[in-house]
């Protein structure tokens, strides 16, 4: 017993003396870099953190005094402020992000499945896939795709226009549009009744689910085929048709085109639709494929870690092979693919500031300019660390959320 | 068996690491592998000793703008911003090869300054007031007097900024010439969509391709990309029009003053040496018997059996004699980079104040 | 070759992929179905142009600018009279890496065939009959020495031993050397560093010091009963992983230098040395997470089996744990090294002249316009050799030790 007693004592004395160590070497380095930047006052100091105190990020309140393209919803121009412009950069990333997530999830998913196909063409060519991209730098993918692929693409006043045509019946001109000012595609355009409009919609949405819940419950009660998913959706087509009609077109779609402007129509720019730069493109193809052949291996990875009786009792049952995929092993492959797949995300996320080496305005190249006006290195690090720790963070939670769905329901 | 063995090479290795750390830190005196020990960040040890100590000057350039600095086939390197990198070298150490040109960008640049990473920075870098105010850097003289010029392919009809209303244009990130054409557009009520790249070469792969209708930078910038591009010069056309006043000259980190007045007076002297007819040509029989008074304190020997009169600048009265001696006068160093690029000196802001410019130096005395 | 090696799980894999996809147990998988014949036929002839339009473009395309800027596609602007500093270690790494395959990995005919294809193509790439060519020679030759020593001891279990301790030791000296040759005397600063060396000693250097502080911090991060080092260590870990490299980067090129304190001139530090630092911390958060996975995977027993031998603590992490921690996650360590290797084309935002980055300075010389693919193709084909052979030497070490087979 007493020996037992001491030897508590002795590794509880270990763990606090060792631990406190710790704190007091934390505390030194802290202090030590305190007093580091604080004397940093007279040569050096201004133009790496206001001096002092430092850490104050006032100057992000000036007027910019650039413009940052590339913007989808909104352009900075010149008179916003330093702070919009490092936010108009992260919203950049964020658009990115998001669209390379999906762009790289589905060919991911695509390329992980035809790895494990049986006829010995798509597996080659999938392996061959995987093989040669990921072991290629990233940033060499983007400027093979940037300087050697979208460059070379027409100028705009050589710009391929791409109609559909019916019947000789011209239904849409100017579908899609494609120079290398960029990629220009229908899209939607808002009128003066779409918040009204959106507002039916939403309420609509509510009663479908509701009427889905009652209809699932009834079924469960009741039995038979309720029709679970067929009658809310029909309804709330129907009714956000009519509101549509009755509405006036909230909203209606739009064509892109060119228009001229300068001396003798000598510029052209894209007018309508919506515009994907070349940039943009460029970066979401490259990020895209590269980070695809990761996710494809994670996808084969948990499809190889099932128990093989899986597929043999589904194929017992004589389901068919797309019903044994769908059915039976991508839901529960979902399991063990969650979590390495939200580092993949964030690591993308990440990886998205590799844009700035073909000029994209994300928030690192923001950053970049802003610091370079304005001095305070120090403080535009650590807003960029905190803006990137925001994303992770946000990614993470909706994967943790996803994974607390998935392994729950039993999908 | 291979595990202690694995261990025994693990200390060796650590020990010869520890090793490799000592000698890269001891041999500063005569290596360039590290700086000084001295914290010169927190204590303000002055440039010049550091520089001294180490050996050789670290000078900041562009090192892609033919005329200005561009990286030759054999590892050197040549141009305007580069002879000045010498001239200062040759001022501090009497040798103009003692330089170690350190390329930076325009988005980085003053970072590398302020950092310490070089010791001045000489990179047709434009002199503004909140760059020396709120970025703490020490403008010596403008030795280029430039403006922000917008370069179009010479088949496009564009005369004027009027004339570009909506234009993509591609600029350098960081620049002035990026301030310049937000206020230029702005104030004309035009709009315009900027490009920015970090560096110059992929920039003109997107001019190139037509992806931009105007590039703009300083016209000397314009004049020198002009003259490398893949199409040739008579392809593209720069337009009359100057957006800005851009003073490009070498700079110092701010408080610093005694290196400061180093690179200005080595600066000012090449204009000096020019004015009173000094040249790489004519220097040693200029030291040996001067012309006149302004000659003699200018290279810092007695004039007619007089005595030397040192004024005290950190580097000794003859300072000059090595840099004229090895990169030579205003005119020459103009003369050897910028007249290839095709940009004409007499009549320009560019000449001497006697031939109607603004290159004057107060006086030496 | 490979298919011979492990029968078993090949069949198996394809047994399983059948299980998942197939409706009929039909053998020819190629023409089983009409579709599938169709997409056979359309296969055959994209397979054809595929071949036809690399053919063509291998021959057709403008090489001279590889063969003219191969020095500082290698090295950058390194200094000639200071590039003695450099062959030794590349002799050092050929013989080595000859002594090792036999002592270890045992190769085909197939792959001592593709080493010397590969020898074959960049001596006809690289080389005229210079110096360099004599010394490149030498390289292979160690390589080839190095090749037959290990094949040749290795039935002879004294002088085997030997060998093996010798090449242990060659391993574990290589990074010391290297550095020790490139500072040693009146060396060219850093600045002058450039090229593939650079891409490859920053590699080496982050993964041989950022592994051992990988385990100190996964270690840290699963230590039970400490929670202040626990939380010390998570944050570390977390932070660094929070930012992405290229923030990282330029905050070692402009925050770094303020921060650092003035010990040795630390804070004077060239642009690579701090790089460095930042690329050694990079990947030891990121490897310390991979370490972690292995060390949680060892079941409790181990430790407790550990203890009640008499093992202390420092005892049980040598013997007990980390051999099997880091033989769990060693593809994904693999993995992480390859990532961080491919990483380092990012130095370029910099200023610090990799391979990359002198490829795409070299197409953008008026000179060598419109060379931009040959250029990239090129590169690319470098770090693909590279990283292709990091993996390839994973599986094998996988296979050698039995992984997943057991």
């Amino acid at each position: 017993m007493n020996a037992l007693t001491n030897f508590w004592y002795r590794s509880a004395y270990k763990r606090a003396i060792i631990q406190g160590a710790a704190i007091l070497v934390v505390v030194f380095v802290g202090l030590g870099l305190a007093g580091q930047i604080s004397n940093l006052e007279n040569v050096h100091a201004p133009t790496f953190t206001s001096s002092p105190p430092f850490l104050t990020f006032d100057f992000l309140n000036a007027r910019a005094g650039i413009a940052l393209s590339h913007g989808l919803i909104f352009d900075i121009d010149s008179n916003d402020s330093r702070m919009d412009a490092i936010l108009n950069g992260a919203w950049n990333t964020i658009r990115l992000a998001s669209v390379l997530i999906g762009f790289a999830s589905i060919m991911g998913l695509l390329v992980g499945i035809g790895r494990l196909s049986d006829f010995y063409l798509i597996r080659k060519a999938c392996t061959l896939y995987v093989e040669i991209l990921r072991n290629i730098p990233a940033l060499l993918q983007i400027y093979i795709w940037y300087v050697v692929i979208w460059l070379t693409t027409p100028a705009i006043t050589n710009a391929i226009q791409i109609d559909i045509n019916f019947f000789g019946l011209e239904l849409l001109q100017n579908f899609i549009i494609v120079s290398n000012k960029g990629f220009a595609i229908p899209w939607l355009v808002g009128h003066d009744n779409l918040g009204v409009w959106l507002f039916i919609g939403a309420v609509a949405l509510v009663g479908a689910i509701l009427l889905r819940r009652y209809l699932q419950k009834r079924q469960d009660d009741v039995g038979g085929n309720q029709r679970t998913n067929r009658y809310p959706i029909l309804i709330l087509l129907l009714i956000s048709l009519v509101a549509y009609i009755l509405l006036d077109s909230p909203f209606t779609g739009q064509t892109p085109h060119i228009i001229r402007s300068g001396a003798g129509g000598a510029i052209q720019n894209y007018q309508g639709g919506m515009v994907i730069t070349g940039e943009f493109l460029a970066i979401v193809v490259a990020l895209g494929f590269y980070t695809a052949s990761f996710i494809s291996e994670i996808v084969r990875g948990s499809i190889l870690s099932l128990p093989a009786g899986q597929a043999e009792a589904a194929k017992a049952l004589g389901l068919s092979a797309y019903q044994r995929l769908t059915l039976i092993i991508l839901p529960q492959a979902l399991r063990t693919m969650i979590p390495p797949l939200g580092n993949q995300y964030i690591n993308m996320t990440k990886n998205t500031s590799i844009a700035v080496a073909i000029g994209f305005s994300d928030v690192v190249f923001a950053t970049r300019t802003i610091s370079n006006n304005a001095g305070h290195s120090l403080e535009i690090f650590t807003t960029l660390l905190v803006i990137y720790l925001v994303m992770a963070l946000f990614i993470s939670s909706v994967m943790n959320g996803l994974n607390w769905y998935v392994q729950r329901s039993g999908i | 068996m291979s595990m202690s063995w694995l261990r025994r090479g693990f200390l060796l290795s650590m020990l010869a690491l520890a090793s490799v750390a000592l000698i890269a830190c001891s041999s500063d005196d005569g290596d360039t592998t590290s700086g000084s020990n001295a914290d010169s960040a927190a204590s303000g040890e002055s440039t010049l000793e550091k520089v001294k100590d180490r050996g050789i000057l670290k000078c900041g350039i562009s090192g892609s703008l033919p005329g200005f600095s561009q990286l030759e086939a054999d590892g050197s390197y040549t141009g305007f911003d580069a002879d000045y990198c010498r001239a200062v070298a040759a001022a501090v150490f009497g040798d103009s090869s003692k330089v170690e040109f350190v390329e930076t960008t325009g988005a980085n640049r003053f970072e590398t300054l302020a950092s310490g990473e070089v010791d001045v920075l000489i990179r047709n870098t434009t002199w503004t007031l909140s760059r020396d105010s709120d970025l703490k850097q020490s403008f010596a003289a403008p030795t280029f007097y430039d403006g922000q010029g917008m370069m179009v392919k010479a088949d496009s009809p564009f005369q004027t900024l009027e004339d570009m209303d909506g234009a993509t244009v591609c600029v350098n990130q960081g620049t002035t010439t990026e301030l310049n054409l937000a206020s230029q557009f702005l104030e004309r009520g035009l709009t315009y969509t900027a490009l920015t790249f970090e560096t110059t070469d992929l920039l003109q792969e997107a001019f190139v391709a037509g992806r931009c209708d105007g590039w703009t930078t300083d016209k000397s910038g314009l004049a020198s990309r002009r003259g490398v591009y893949p199409d040739g010069p008579d392809a593209l056309r720069i337009l009359a029009v100057t957006m800005s006043k851009e003073p490009l000259g070498p700079l110092t980190r701010h408080g610093d003053d005694e290196w400061f007045d180093i690179v200005a007076w080595v600066t000012f002297g090449t204009f000096q040496a020019e004015e009173l007819g000094v040249t790489s040509g004519n220097v040693d029989a200029q030291i040996a018997n001067p012309d006149s008074v302004a000659v003699a304190l200018m290279l810092g020997v007695g004039y007619d059996g007089g005595d030397v009169t040192d004024m005290g600048l950190a580097v000794g009265p003859q300072f000059l004699q090595a840099v004229l001696k090895q990169v030579g006068n205003y005119g020459e160093i103009y003369e050897r980079n910028i007249t290839p690029l095709g940009l004409e000196r007499a009549g320009s802001l560019n000449a001497l104040w006697t031939n109607g410019g603004l290159i004057y130096s107060p006086p030496i005395r | 070759m490979s298919d011979n090696t492990q029968p078993n799980s090949e069949i198996s894999l394809l047994q399983r992929i059948r299980m998942i996809y197939e409706d009929s147990d039909a053998k020819s998988q190629l023409f089983k179905t009409k579709l599938h014949t169709v997409i056979t036929l359309v296969s055959l002839v994209i397979v054809v142009w595929a071949l036809f339009t690399i053919a063509q473009f291998l021959v057709t395309a403008e090489w001279q600018v590889i063969s003219d800027k191969r020095r500082a596609f290698m090295i950058g602007r390194y200094p000639e009279e200071h590039v003695w500093r450099i062959w030794p270690t590349v002799w050092m790494f050929a013989g080595l890496a000859g002594l090792s395959s036999a002592l270890w990995l045992r190769p085909g005919r197939r792959m001592m065939i593709s080493l010397f294809i590969a020898a074959a193509i960049v001596s006809y790439l690289f080389l005229e009959f210079d110096s360099n060519a004599l010394k490149f020679g030498f390289g292979l030759l160690l390589g080839l020495c190095g090749y037959a020593l290990g094949y040749f001891t290795y039935t002879k279990v004294s002088l085997n031993a030997l060998v093996v301790r010798i090449a242990v030791l060659g391993w574990v000296l290589l990074i010391p050397v290297i550095l020790v040759l490139l500072f040693i005397g009146d060396a060219p600063s850093t600045n002058y560093w450039g090229g593939l060396f650079v891409n490859i000693i920053l590699a080496a250097i982050a993964i041989v010091v950022g592994t051992p502080l990988a385990v100190v911090l996964a270690l840290g991060r699963t230590k039970e009963g400490y929670p202040i080092i626990r939380i010390l260590s998570t944050t570390i870990i977390e932070v660094v992983r929070g930012a992405p490299l290229i923030a990282w980067l330029f905050m070692g090129r402009f925050v770094l230098p303020f921060i650092l304190p003035s010990w040795f001139g630390l804070n004077e530090a060239d642009v690579i040395i701090r790089t460095m630092i930042i690329l050694i911390v990079f990947n030891a958060a990121y490897t310390a997470e991979v370490v972690r996975g292995g060390l949680q995977a060892i079941p409790k027993g181990q430790y407790e089996a550990a203890n009640s031998v008499g093992f202390n603590g420092w005892q049980t992490l040598r013997l007990i744990l980390l051999p099997q921690a880091l033989r769990a996650v060693l593809p994904s360590l693999i993995n992480q090294y390859i990532g961080l290797f491919k990483d380092t084309t990012l130095v370029y935002l910099i200023s610090v002249v990799d391979v990359l980055e002198v490829g795409r300075k070299a197409f953008n010389e008026l000179a060598y316009t419109g060379t931009a693919l040959e250029v990239l193709v090129f590169v690319g084909f470098l770090f693909w050799i590279v990283t292709w052979s990091m993996s390839n030497l994973s599986k094998k070490v996988e296979e050698n030790l039995g992984l997943g087979t057991r």
